[in-house]
């Protein structure tokens, strides 16, 4: 490992400053990873080389166009500017109407980085999983080890054994035709290069807000990546929006509510988060230093059981209310199965019925914390929170600690692993999006069931991070926080003789309900875990000839 | 209210009398915390946490899991994951502290009595056969004290003073080491030979376990064998401890402290870079800022809640199941497991080493614990009951500039090392003056050797001790 002290010297604590932060290798870092291409198309395409001689020329060829921080920040700025001018509100998810842009990011799986690299330095990586691959890795994240079961490797579209892709391709676009145009000319050009495609696939956001199949807006709560873009003078990546007066939330906030963290925990080569979260560690290359400016990618093609799913909201809904608690109903289950409403409003905020304002409003649907009563935080530009407040909640009487968005941010409370230092450690760039039509009102299924969430995560750990949340806490009845039960939207039971039963319990002050999911209603049908690389490490590294070949 | 507490897990070993005799020493540490957390309080506020056997309290009581990883945190935070693993299988002496500098008892012949440096409440032993292989990873939760009562001994209270007797039964002690240690132990084996004196404070050395009384560093629960835990912080009156001073409110800098690492540094109540400590003191400490009582619920004490065995895979591939787990002391189904053995299931043909956690081979038994989750149950009541003043924190922490991890209280408000920052130090709240602006500050990026220079030095001299302590095949 390579260590580097980047931005040790303040503590913000003793002078009462805000600690000084990195600037980031713009134009070194894929576009996807940070800021992350956020456009409302995306596809997928997995790949496996053929000859390792064509296969550098392709990944060498690609190497132009593959978009990055810069280029991607660029057209991000753009759609501020001109929000601005239509006066529009920051923040608001309405799409830029000028814009035609199609982005392009790529990364590769360890097996194909040793065998670009003739072995060498592949090794290097330090993330057990990553070198171990998804496949093998299934069962500990709670996958169905009954080969006949479709969540198991053996019958997924990719990844799965002898399926394995070597380079997965990730598009972005404003726009259907220009993404699938984009899409048509990677592959022809991986077919000329010898390369097999194992898999494509196009989706993107099912209305403007952004709702996942289920219903519930998703893309909500993002960490803060702390980090300058470069400039005079350089500007923050993640926008501050709480008065320097709010001290020290205006030092831990991006958005209120959206914690800061250090941008060495999704990629390599800056400082980490520490125990303080003000205070950041070290630097950190786990790998070899090429991997600089790279973050680990990891795709999942989760299916979604809609119609199960609905299916288990009301049976369950009615079995609570013989448990005693009247006025459960399938909607309002799947909200607390959730944490939040399917407008994006959180529970915490409003415990009786949605408010569609407060869920698009990002300055204030992410702003809750469980231990103690959030407080009001004044805001920069004249802003305000009309909302509100979200009470203190440690036991999970508002928001069930089994709600998905509980099990994957412990927030403010401590949890299995000690204090709050996960909430800083053990976060995701999440940049999926939904494959398949929406889930028709009525009549019959046009997708035949197949309609889920392209998941993918970026992240500086596959272990502490991706595997920690699915296995450490949706799939485990206890951690991180109890009384709770498994993540019930998203989680698995791959505990041996458990027949993948999963239980929660929905806490109120006088009853306290148990749910039981049978069956599951997000099922893995394929992924990879791949690292996404630098530009440089793409074409001085990887595209090159090895000195030992 | 309570009629008796219970001993943990329900272990079913003490007769009438004992149960007795057991409940009492709980109820009086319990009482004893209270008075501890009586004079800290500001004057007129009555302490929140409370005994279940002695105070009536309103309403129906809400009761809450706090679970934590099995795995040494403080190791993790420490050293990495992956000499952690290494440095948590073995064995330390007392003189050694698994946490920093220095050691828990002073004097030679502490150098030769080991403990097992797994700071979680959840201690395991490996047993491995001649090649090396694993056979099997016992685990306990049991806490030492049970054990002293177990011999008859007379428990502390919590000022040290011997105070609550034990009739004790010597001979069931005896069965209970041979049936799930070793046929061979004998009494005296698990007897102090001679006073265990403590010299920390030269002038005035401290007897701690006096000749003929029960040693729980005895041969056949560290060396030889695994009964109950060992490390010294994980004793039950410890945790009792935890829990009472956690259910004060603090502040700092005159804000108040819920960040629960900033808690456990100003408030001093356990190992800051614990799973357990840090997670039950704020878990306690949001309860009590309901304005709730609250307790640790009956039965007090450690227990291990489940193992998960997901991911984990025979050679032939085939999913580990809770046949590989045996529960052997508590009540699993309640999550009290208090004494288990993970081991092949006999007439297999293969050895614990043969199995994979995700692809990878079992080569430590922290990688088990690591999948275990440890647990203990708080208790609230009365919601709304209290609103105490909160009390100035009176410790604070320091952050290691290597190891942003590591956290390690300040000694008398001094850095515990040069290369440490204070953590959580926030400028004083002064109502209506507005914090200097945010401003970028220049990024400033050090050279692997300029740090190297300040850094603490490493590895360091306990790696050097420790690996001759290596236990094979007892
Ligand atoms: C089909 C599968 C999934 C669905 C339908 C789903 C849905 C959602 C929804 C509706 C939210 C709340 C809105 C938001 O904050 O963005 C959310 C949040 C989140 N999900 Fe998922 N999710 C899925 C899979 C996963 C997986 C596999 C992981 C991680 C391993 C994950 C991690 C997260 C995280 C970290 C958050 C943010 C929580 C917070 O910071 O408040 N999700 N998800």
């Amino acid at each position: 490992m390579v260590n580097m002290l980047s931005a040790m010297d303040a503590s913000a604590s003793a002078t009462g400053q805000a600690p000084p932060e990195p600037v980031f290798d713009v134009d070194e870092i894929q576009g996807n990873v940070l800021p992350g291409f956020m456009k409302p198309r995306m596809a997928v395409i997995a790949l496996e080389f053929g000859d390792l001689a064509s296969a550098r020329r392709w990944l060498g060829e690609l190497v132009p166009r593959v978009t990055t921080m810069s280029q991607t920040m660029a057209s991000r700025l753009k759609v501020r500017q001109e929000r601005l001018a239509r006066g529009v509100s920051a923040g608001s998810t309405e799409a830029a109407q000028t814009l035609d842009d199609a982005w392009l990011n790529v990364s590769l799986s360890y097996t194909s980085i040793a065998n670009l690299r003739g072995g060498g330095d592949a090794s290097k990586f330090e993330d057990e999983a990553f070198r171990t691959g998804l496949a093998d890795r299934s069962s500990l994240l709670g996958d169905p080890t009954d080969p006949s079961a479709e969540g198991n490797p053996a019958n997924w579209l990719f990844g799965g054994p002898g399926k394995a892709a070597d380079a997965l391709v990730v598009l972005g676009a404003d726009r259907q035709r220009t993404l699938q145009r984009l899409f048509d000319e990677v592959v022809e050009e991986a077919l000329a290069a010898h390369l097999s495609v194992l898999y494509g696939e196009v989706g993107g956001k099912l209305d403007k807000l952004g709702h996942e199949h289920f219903g519930f807006q998703d893309g909500v709560s993002q960490p803060g990546v702390r980090g300058l873009l470069p400039g005079e003078p350089p500007s923050y990546l993640t926008p501050r929006t709480v008065d320097p007066s709010a001290v020290p939330e205006t030092w831990l906030y991006g958005l209120p509510g959206q914690y800061l963290v250090w941008p060495g925990a999704f990629v390599f080569g800056y400082p980490t988060p520490g125990a303080d979260p003000l205070l950041a560690a070290p630097a950190a290359i786990p790998g070899p230093a090429w991997a600089k400016n790279g973050s680990y990618a990891v795709y999942r093609r989760l299916r979604q059981d809609v119609a199960g799913f609905r299916a288990f909201a009301e049976e369950q809904a009615a079995s609570l209310q013989d448990q005693g608690l009247a006025g459960m109903t399938g909607d309002l289950l799947q909200t607390h199965v959730v944490g939040r409403w399917p407008s994006g409003a959180p529970l915490s905020r409003t415990p009786d019925a949605d408010d569609p304002d407060l869920g698009a409003d990002p300055l204030c649907n992410n702003h809750f914390e469980f231990a103690a009563d959030t407080p009001l935080l004044p805001l920069t530009g004249g802003h305000d929170d009309p909302y509100p407040r979200a009470k203190a909640d440690p036991v999970g009487l508002t928001c069930p600690l089994a709600a998905h968005i509980r099990k994957v941010n412990t927030r403010d409370v401590g949890n299995d692993q000690g204090g709050r230092r996960a909430s800083f450690q053990r976060r995701l760039l999440r940049r999926g999006l939904p494959y398949g039509p929406p889930f028709p009102k009525t009549g019959p299924d046009p997708a035949h069931g197949d309609r889920g969430l392209m998941f993918l995560s970026y992240q500086a750990s596959i272990v502490d991070q991706f595997e920690f949340l699915n296995t450490t806490w949706m799939g485990d009845p206890v951690a991180p926080r109890s009384p709770s039960g498994h993540d019930l939207l998203v989680g698995q039971n791959g505990e041996p003789g458990a027949e993948r039963q999963r239980t929660c319990v929905i806490v109120k002050p006088t009853v306290i309900g148990t749910v039981v999911a049978e069956q599951d209603v997000v099922i893995p049908t394929g992924g990879g875990y791949f690292f996404t690389p630098s530009i440089s490490a793409l074409r001085d590294v990887l595209a090159a000839t090895p000195a030992s070949d | 209210m309570l009629p008796q507490f219970d001993p943990p897990g329900f272990l079913s070993d003490f007769n009438a009398q004992m149960l007795q005799q057991w409940s009492t020493a709980v109820s009086g540490w319990i009482d004893g915390n209270i008075a501890i957390v009586q004079a800290e309080l500001a004057p007129g506020d009555q302490p929140q946490f409370y005994n279940e056997s002695r105070t009536e309290t309103p309403g129906e009581p809400l009761d809450q899991v706090i679970g934590w990883s099995g795995f040494p945190g403080t190791f993790r935070d420490r050293w990495g994951r992956q000499m952690a693993l290494d440095l948590a299988d073995n064995l330390m002496p007392l003189t050694q502290r698994m946490d920093g500098p220095g050691s828990y008892f002073v004097g030679e012949l502490w150098g030769n009595i080991f403990y097992r440096p797994q700071d979680e409440y959840c201690e395991w032993r490996v047993t491995r056969d001649d090649q090396g292989r694993i056979t099997r990873v016992t685990f306990t939760s049991e806490p030492p004290e049970y054990w002293q009562a177990l011999h008859g001994d007379t428990l502390p209270d919590m000022s040290g003073t011997p105070r609550y007797p034990f009739a004790g039964d010597k001979q069931l002690l005896l069965e209970l080491y041979r049936e799930y240690v070793d046929p061979q132990v004998q009494l005296a084996d698990l007897e102090c030979q001679q006073d265990l004196v403590d010299h920390s404070d030269p002038a005035n050395p401290q007897v701690i376990y006096p000749k003929g009384s029960y040693n729980p560093y005895n041969r056949w629960n560290t060396t030889g064998g695994i009964m109950h835990l060992t490390h010294p912080a994980n004793s039950l009156s410890a945790e009792i401890n935890l829990g009472a001073l956690a259910s004060v409110q603090r502040t700092a800098n005159g804000r108040t402290v819920i960040d629960p690492e900033a808690l456990i540094s100003g408030a001093a109540y356990g190992g800051l870079n614990r799973c357990s400590d840090p997670t039950i003191g704020s878990t306690v400490n949001e309860l009590a800022a309901l304005g709730a009582f609250v307790t640790l619920r009956n039965p007090v004490g450690l227990a291990m809640h489940h193992l998960s065995l997901e991911g984990f895979r025979t050679p032939g591939g085939e999913p580990v199941d809770s046949s590989f787990f045996t529960v052997l002391r508590g009540q699993p189904e309640q999550g009290l497991i208090e004494h288990a053995v993970f081991a092949v299931p006999a007439g297999e043909g293969y050895t614990v080493s043969d199995l994979t956690i995700g692809g990878i081979p079992i080569t430590h038994g922290g990688q088990i614990a690591e999948h275990i989750v440890v647990n203990i149950v708080g208790r609230a009541a009365g919601l709304g009951h209290f609103a105490n003043t909160p009390v100035a924190c009176a410790a604070s922490s320091y952050q290691d500039d290597w190891q942003g991890n590591w956290l390690t209280y300040a000694q008398a408000g001094e850095a515990p090392s040069p290369v440490s920052r204070p953590a959580f130090a926030y400028p004083p709240a002064t109502p209506g003056t507005a914090a200097p602006p945010v401003a970028p500050a220049p990024n400033t990026v050090r050279s692997l050797d300029e740090l190297a220079a300040r850094a603490t030095p490493k590895p360091p001299s306990l790696l050097a001790g420790t690996h001759r302590h290596l236990t094979r095949n007892a």
